[in-house]
């Protein structure tokens, strides 16, 4: 089973991610700022995946993704899906810029985000099984 | 650009009549006009007594109120220019109205008035409509002359002397034409400013839409999800979870509908569109019906509310609604705030204030609620009462702000002549301080 780190601080949007992963068997973890959100990945190695919102007070999601991706991070390995409400291509090209593999715009239906985080999970099993195999 | 300069001259030298009853917005609009270098004004409490004036005042130009006692701003418009004096019959009177529709601006052109004003009075629209029309009165008088001098110049043989004066109309007519030439220059800088003016708009109203777009889409995604997860749960034949859906349902439309009623007031109080009804208040009653109006949310985290005051009188100039209004929404912003059966401080003082722009210092009321929430960060006490601009301290859930309460809170209190400002306690908490003129009857 896959564990997937769920970041926002809208209690609403982290309630909606957790029902949708938990009805396709995945085990959520919640993090509601930037600050939690980074030693939920620390202190969880067994986390797969972060679903990140972009913004929020304090550390916004831009800046979770800089400092996961970092050189040098032991946790640069871990995909990061950002999600956002806003709608502009620079918005998107500024979160992929900053480290994230993918990126939902709300509102998202519980398919889109479903097929999105499937996607990301597979390749990185894939990736994982062609290296175990050298 | 030196003949617009004397055109200048003679404009503030023009005699200018307030007819208005209300003794703030007569005080605020004279403040207006003398510190633009008007000297000549005189004042009158409603139209009967303006009327009164004119032969011996003869005013260039005439503001006056619309609702009166004694004698309205329709009926004036109708006796100045029935006046049996030309000239005086042609006196431009602007009105000033806080009626917004269009067949009510429509009712004061048809009354006879040249222009109107928009109640709360803008400064900067006073000084530009009254030196349009002063201006363009001046400029007709002087044509009027100058058509004269050609009539009579037309009717009579050349004479030697009478070349001096041929001259003289002729330098007079270039003086005519180059004034002429700098108000079309004028004209020309003034377009440029509407350009920018226009630019700037747009450039607001980007920003604006990008904020509104991305505040619209967190509760609509709320929205739809819960719906599809409610439909869902019935299709599964596992409806215990459908009460809470429909309950989040609920309160992500009551977040979308007070964004909604927040935007729309917001444009309308920005395009000058908002309606207000100025009648004496009493201060102390709205705030405790603003009080009852949010006891739900209070009574949740079990907040209370104290009262101090030491008002003998407590009546101010206000649209009571709108006022409720901006209680309300500090009412909202404190218990959204403040922790678990925290205390809301009410405190009303007997004060005096300079009404904003203007040199005028009248009594007034101060008004403070204080939480015990986490304060405001110094850096945004300002900001704040920008749009869109939400405290960092924001507790973001659903039924949280816009981030326009509390610029609609500024800007319906500017128009009662008022005040807003943020502060933090000594004790802690954040202190609303709203200070509004005292309403003196006349």
């Amino acid at each position: 089973m896959h564990t997937i780190l769920t970041v926002d601080d809208e209690p609403h949007v982290l309630k909606i991610m957790r029902a949708h992963l938990e009805d396709a068997n995945y085990a959520v973890l919640t993090a509601t700022n930037g600050e939690d959100a980074i030693e939920m990945v620390r202190n969880h190695p067994e986390i797969d995946l972060v679903l990140l919102d972009r913004a929020m007070p304090g550390i916004d999601g831009l800046e979770v993704v800089r400092q996961l991706k970092q050189k040098g991070s032991p946790h640069a390995h871990i995909p990061v899906i950002m999600q956002t409400a806003k709608v502009q291509d620079y918005d998107m090209y500024e979160g992929i810029d900053a480290g994230a593999i993918n990126y939902l715009t709300k509102p998202y239906s519980r398919e889109m985000l479903l097929a999105t985080v499937e996607n990301v999970l597979r390749d990185m099993d894939a990736i994982k099984a062609h290296y175990a195999r050298r | 650009m030196p003949p617009t300069e004397t055109l200048r001259g003679e404009i503030l030298d023009s005699k200018i009549l307030l007819v208005e009853d209300d003794p703030l917005s007569r005080a605020v609009l004279g403040g207006i006009l003398r510190r633009e270098g008007f000297h000549s004004i005189e004042e009158a409490e409603n139209g009967r007594i303006g009327l009164s004036k004119l032969p011996q005042f003869r005013p260039d130009l005439i503001i006056s109120d619309i609702l009166m006692p004694e004698m309205d701003g329709f009926a004036l418009c109708a006796q100045v220019h029935n006046d049996p004096d030309p000239e005086i019959a042609r006196t431009p009177i602007l009105i000033q109205t806080g009626l917004t529709q269009e067949s009510d601006k429509a009712k004061i052109f048809a009354a006879g008035a040249t222009d109107y004003l928009s109640k709360p009075i803008d400064a900067q629209e006073v000084i530009a409509r009254l030196v349009l029309h002063l201006e363009r009165g001046l400029i007709l008088k002087r044509l009027q002359k100058f058509n004269g001098h050609l009539a009579h110049e037309r009717g009579e043989t050349i004479e030697p002397e009478k070349l001096e004066g041929e001259y003289w109309s002729f330098k007079r007519l270039s003086g005519t034409i180059n004034s002429l030439l700098d108000e079309i220059e004028l004209s020309h800088y003034d377009i440029k400013q509407a350009k920018e003016k226009a630019e700037r708009a747009n450039r607001i109203r980007t920003e604006f839409l990008a904020s509104i777009t991305h505040d619209f889409k967190t509760p609509v995604h709320c929205i739809t999800n819960f719906a599809a997860m409610g439909i869902s749960a019935l299709q599964k034949g596992k409806p215990e979870p459908l009460p809470e859906y429909l309950n989040d349902i609920l309160s992500n439309g009551t977040r979308l509908d007070s964004l909604i009623s927040d935007i729309l007031d917001f444009s309308k109080i920005e395009s000058g569109h908002m309606d207000f009804q100025l009648k004496p208040t009493a201060v102390r009653d709205i705030a405790s019906r603003a009080v009852a109006f949010t006891r739900a949310p209070a009574l949740a985290k079990q907040i209370q509310v104290q009262y101090d005051s030491s008002l003998t009188h407590d009546i101010v100039m206000a649209d009571a609604r709108r006022l409720e209004q901006v209680f309300v929404n500090l009412m909202s912003n404190a218990i959204r705030f403040s922790p678990h059966h925290g205390y809301l401080y009410w405190k009303f003082e007997q004060s005096s204030m300079r009404i904003p722009g203007t040199e005028l210092d009248v009594p007034a009321i101060t008004i403070r609620l204080r939480d015990e929430g986490p304060g405001i960060p110094e850096t945004e006490l300002q900001s704040i009462f920008e749009p869109f601009v939400q405290s960092s301290q924001q507790p973001r859930k659903p039924g949280s702000g816009s981030g326009l309460g509390l610029t609609i809170c500024r800007r319906l209190l500017q128009a009662f002549y008022g005040t807003i400002t943020a502060s933090n306690a000594a004790e802690g908490g954040a202190v609303f301080t709203i200070q509004l003129p005292l309403h003196t009857q006349t």
